[in-house]
């Protein structure tokens, strides 16, 4: 094979990936590394940066100029799957050590803990809803949310902190903003 | 972002803080932010929902450039400062405060839009931790709308001290009128680095749900018990019947949900508290 045809070949490959998503997020994916720190900073507002994408021609999937929302979202979605393949792509190269268990082990079974506020309601309480907003069971602390503990480069970020939004912080911090952005969603579905 | 986390302070379970005694600190409620942010309507519903489960509490209004939709129309029994000027406000502020410490009572303070008057108390007194030593728990809930600059006085009361370890971040979404997806229109505020920082410092975040006929109840100074039974006063025209539905709704369901998500001791004691409120975040 020549080099001309390979090079046309592996233009036509790279052409093909991330096949059905918008030019946008590949245009935010090609460009993650640039932007990354100066979007963590909060220094470029995503209005800011949709009409820089928008003069530069890039369109969304129906030809309009894409808009701060558009943006911002698929800007999440980028860092979500940049963590996710560092996260995969950590985990492959992590080297399998012969293990020095003993294959009878078994982990301890720990009862779950009971409910606290049941016991001790008492029976004149008002019920209390759980409409959208008073989704509890994914409230802080839940743990219902699986978060990345990787950073988007797939260094392994310190105890306690998790990569969300394009950013490191605390576990508690994104399973609340985690909450808030469900809960905002189901209040949507009802407009 | 290395700010120092502060552990929110929260009762062990929801019964010990539904049995009344547990803890003995006694919560001084303070609706900060700006203009138009929907601090009255939230005053509002915090005072009627504590209130109808027996939670005893002085509702102290210094919003006196709201006179339409004042907190003293729905609450009669509201202190109020002698007069809007800032020497008067501050000296009626402190001595409301030097009650409550020596008294032990649970407040809430409606602040006028943007009002400057608790900052500087909070600077120069060190008012939460002087109020804390005094058993009285400063609960600082700060109304958000979808600009972001609504996030400025949010700044300005993480900048003066006022910040608590018991901060609730009340997002309105009763300010989006349009059919526009409250995720998106909010998303800039929820994005800001100060809205993060003040959630990595502790601060617990709910979502205030709207109301279409928030202004129709407002209009006739009915409470939401009120209206949801279709009860109007003399002279007024009826209440429509999809608007007490929608009352209902809101009054038996959605603001029930909003306080279940609250720290219980966060809130004053009440004497008949909704079996599902949460108290044991961490």
């Amino acid at each position: 094979m020549s080099d001309e045809t390979l090079t046309r070949v592996l233009a036509g490959l790279e052409g093909r990936r991330f096949r059905g998503r918008s030019d946008l997020y590949r245009w935010l994916r090609a460009n993650y590394k640039r932007l990354a720190p100066r979007v963590e900073q909060d220094e470029i507002p995503w209005g800011v940066l949709a009409r820089e994408i928008a003069a530069a021609g890039l369109k969304n999937r129906k030809g309009a100029p894409p808009s701060a929302d558009s943006v911002r979202r698929i800007w999440r979605t980028v860092c979500r799957d940049l963590a996710r393949e560092a996260a995969a792509k950590a985990q492959r190269h992590t080297r399998k050590y012969p293990s020095r268990i003993s294959p009878n082990w078994r982990p301890q079974v720990v009862e779950p803990p009971r409910p606290v506020a049941s016991a001790g309601a008492p029976p004149s309480s008002p019920s209390v809803s759980q409409s959208s907003l008073g989704q509890v069971e994914g409230g802080p602390g839940s743990g219902l949310v699986d978060f990345p503990t990787v950073d988007a480069s797939g260094a392994p970020l310190p105890e306690g902190q998790v990569f969300y939004r394009g950013q490191p912080m605390l576990r508690r911090v994104a399973e609340q903003l985690a909450r808030i952005e469900r809960q905002a969603r189901e209040m949507d579905r009802f407009k | 972002m290395d700010l120092p986390s502060m552990e929110p302070i929260v009762a062990d379970t929801a019964s010990e803080f539904i049995a009344g005694s547990a803890d003995p600190m006694r919560i001084a409620t303070i609706i900060d932010g700006r203009g138009r942010a929907g601090k009255t309507t939230v005053a509002n519903v915090f005072v009627q929902f504590c209130r109808e489960r027996g939670a005893n509490l002085r509702v102290w209004n210094a919003d006196r450039q709201n006179e339409t939709h004042s907190l003293s129309v729905f609450h009669p029994d509201a202190i109020r400062p002698p007069s809007d000027d800032p020497d008067d406000k501050g000296a009626w502020l402190e001595e409301a405060f030097d009650a409550q410490m020596e008294e032990r009572f649970n407040s809430v303070l409606d602040l006028a839009g943007g009002d400057p008057l608790v900052r500087l108390l909070a600077r120069e007194t060190e008012l939460v931790a002087t109020l804390e030593r005094r058993g009285v728990r400063t609960v600082l809930w700060q109304v958000l709308g979808p600009d972001v600059a609504d996030l400025d006085y949010l700044k300005l009361s993480m900048d003066s001290g006022l910040f608590a370890p018991a901060t609730l971040l009340v997002l309105n979404a009763g300010l989006v009128r349009s059919k526009r997806s409250v995720e998106a229109v909010f998303a800039e505020v929820t994005d800001h680095k100060v809205f993060i920082d003040a959630v990595t410092r502790g601060a617990q975040v709910v979502w205030f749900p709207g109301l279409v006929c928030m202004n129709r109840v407002a209009e006739r100074g009915l409470s939401f018990g009120e209206a949801k039974q279709g009860i109007v006063k003399p002279g007024q025209q009826r209440f429509a019947l999809f608007d007490q539905t929608r009352v209902e709704i809101f009054w038996a369901k959605q603001i029930p949900a909003v306080f279940a998500q609250i720290p219980a001791n966060w809130l004053p004691a009440m004497s008949d508290r909704a079996a599902g409120s949460k108290g044991d975040i961490q």
